[in-house]
């Protein structure tokens, strides 16, 4: 990737200098000679509007007075092509600095003026911030392109991982269950055992293979964050969570209402995933408690969810967020370990940050922030 | 006739646990499988090996995987629905693709099922005899031999 850019860059930025009077174009040239760029004359406005069109110009010095076309007319034309439209100007002008305002018609930001006699110190110092700009614009549109292409390749990465490495587990699950079927009565117990744990450990790698796609379309997801309610959203989980197994035992406790900015579908996942950690890990307790919350740090909003069921060692609270990494036995509490890492790149995108605390038995809390 | 199914997939894997999962369900209609988009669109327009076929005679459904060596699935739903003998032709797709990209893309072509083939046979039995149920049993279709 870095040996394709490498030509590019290496290129010269260019620079067009516009004036009907040759000698005035010789003096440019020499006074520009120091600086690392091509230079390119034209000596009428029809000619600089040609070498617009067939190079891509840093900036371009542009005489005001010439015959048939001037300097503001180049110009104009110059706005009008969305290919040329944003090459920068510095006119050059002998009028008088009051009558400047003329010139204010066209833009900030991409204009800049010189009155002749051209100082060549002011000349050059104009020329080379205009060159500056050009270039850590180049690198980052280099940038740009590059990210996209990783991209991509990641799009086509997650194609392949969803298609071609899930469809070999189904004949691994598919025949195994045949063999039990068909040939279960001459297989004795430990036989069958064997096969079973084959198709559990294909459904659970399909299982993995599902909660790294969603991790990894979590990051990418298009994002629109907007005024959202926290409390009421963390409700309608609430309700799901009640309906479960076991799942009405526990006493829920809430902020009254906390509106935030931030993207109601991702936070919605976000929620989920804390809140079902806290049901799944306190449900056993003989009185379990989750609490939505809400505190201050520097200035700055935390929520929490907070719960008082299995806790953790405080000693690992790192890995909590990492993908895959669990801190309880399948046996004790199921799952794959996928959603802290979920909820830690949605808040990251949002700008925010997670962080836990836990104590073996007592329970543990989940922070986060959003700006 | 019996209700005929066209199955094109090119894992042999895959075409013995479908027709494992159709015995299961008791969806003993004559099953054709076509290995590659070409040789299911000569199938359906009895072109090829398929020359000799009566041509009124299409299948009750096309199931039809999306990766595919050469054609891909849709590109063979694609000519199903340019074709006026095959335009109206209930074609389930049957991937293990969970994007929604093939999602979307199937039913712009104008798919009518799309289903994920799941890793569970458990589950894959299930969703082929809800497929079985609601093509071969419920579905009604004008027969090609009754047009005016
Ligand atoms: N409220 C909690 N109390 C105690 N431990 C927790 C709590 N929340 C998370 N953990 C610990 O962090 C680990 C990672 O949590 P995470 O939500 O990522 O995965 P999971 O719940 O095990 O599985 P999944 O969310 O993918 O179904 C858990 O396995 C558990 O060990
Ligand atoms: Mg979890």
């Amino acid at each position: 990737m870095a040996k394709a850019i490498a030509p590019m860059n290496a290129a010269r930025p260019k620079v067009l200098l516009v004036d009907d009077v040759d000698a005035n174009l010789v003096a440019f040239e020499a006074q520009l000679s120091k600086l690392d760029c091509e230079l390119i004359r034209a000596r009428s406005g029809n000619e600089a509007l040609r070498a617009l069109l067939k190079h891509s110009f840093a900036v371009m010095l542009l005489d005001v007075q010439m015959p048939e076309m001037d300097g503001y007319e180049v110009a104009r034309y110059a706005r009008e092509n969305p290919q040329t439209r944003d090459v920068p100007i510095i006119f050059v002008t002998a009028m008088h600095q009051t009558e400047t305002n003329a010139l204010k018609g066209y833009g900030a930001g991409a204009v800049d003026f010189l009155f002749k006699p051209t100082n060549p110190e002011v000349l050059l110092s104009k020329v080379s911030i205009f060159l500056e700009l050009h270039v850590s614009r180049q690198k980052l549109a280099d940038a740009l392109e590059a990210h996209k292409n990783t991209l991509a390749e990641l799009e086509a990465f997650n194609y392949s991982v969803s298609h071609d490495l899930r469809a070999p587990l189904r004949p691994l699950d598919g025949f195994s269950q045949a063999l039990l079927e068909d040939y279960g009565d001459q297989l004795d117990g430990k036989a069958k055992d064997y096969l079973n744990r084959i198709r559990a450990a294909a459904n659970r790698m399909s299982q993995l293979i599902d909660d790294l796609l969603q991790l990894s379309r979590m990051g990418r997801a298009e994002m629109a964050a907007r005024p959202t309610d926290l409390v009421a959203l963390a409700n309608t989980v609430v309700e799901e969570l009640r309906r479960t197994d076991g799942g009405d035992r526990v006493q829920y406790r809430c902020i009254a209402e906390a509106t935030v900015v931030a993207d109601g579908r991702l936070l919605r996942i976000v929620l989920e995933n804390l809140l079902r950690n806290a049901w799944k890990f306190s449900h056993k307790k003989p009185q379990p408690h989750v609490e939505l919350g809400c505190s201050e740090r520097d200035g700055q909003k935390v929520f929490f969810v907070r719960d008082n069921g299995a806790g953790f060692n405080p000693a690992h609270v790192n890995k909590l967020f990492q993908p895959f990494q669990r801190l309880h036995t399948d046996a004790e509490f199921e799952g794959t370990g996928i959603g802290l890492a979920i909820v830690q790149r949605i808040i990251k995108r949002h700008g925010g940050t997670t962080w836990a605390e836990g104590v073996p038995d007592e329970g543990a809390t989940i922070y986060f922030t959003l700006p | 006739m019996s209700k005929r199914m066209l199955l094109v997939e090119d894992n042999p894997d895959d075409v013995e646990l479908t027709i494992r999962a159709l015995q299961k369900n008791r969806l003993d209609n004559e099953l054709v499988v076509c290995l590659d988009g070409e040789d299911a669109l000569a199938f359906l327009f009895c072109e090829g090996r398929h020359a000799q076929r009566d041509p009124t005679e299409l299948p009750e459904i096309v199931l039809l995987d999306l990766k595919l060596p050469g054609l891909t699935g849709l590109e063979v739903l694609r000519r199903i629905r340019s074709d006026h003998r095959t335009r109206s032709l209930p074609v389930v797709i049957l991937t293990s693709s969970s994007q929604d990209r093939d999602m979307v893309e199937s039913y712009a072509l104008g798919a009518n099922s799309y289903v994920q083939k799941p890793v569970n046979f458990s589950d894959f039995l299930e969703a082929t005899r809800q497929l079985g149920l609601y093509w071969l049993e419920l579905n009604r279709r004008p027969s090609l031999k009754s047009k005016p």
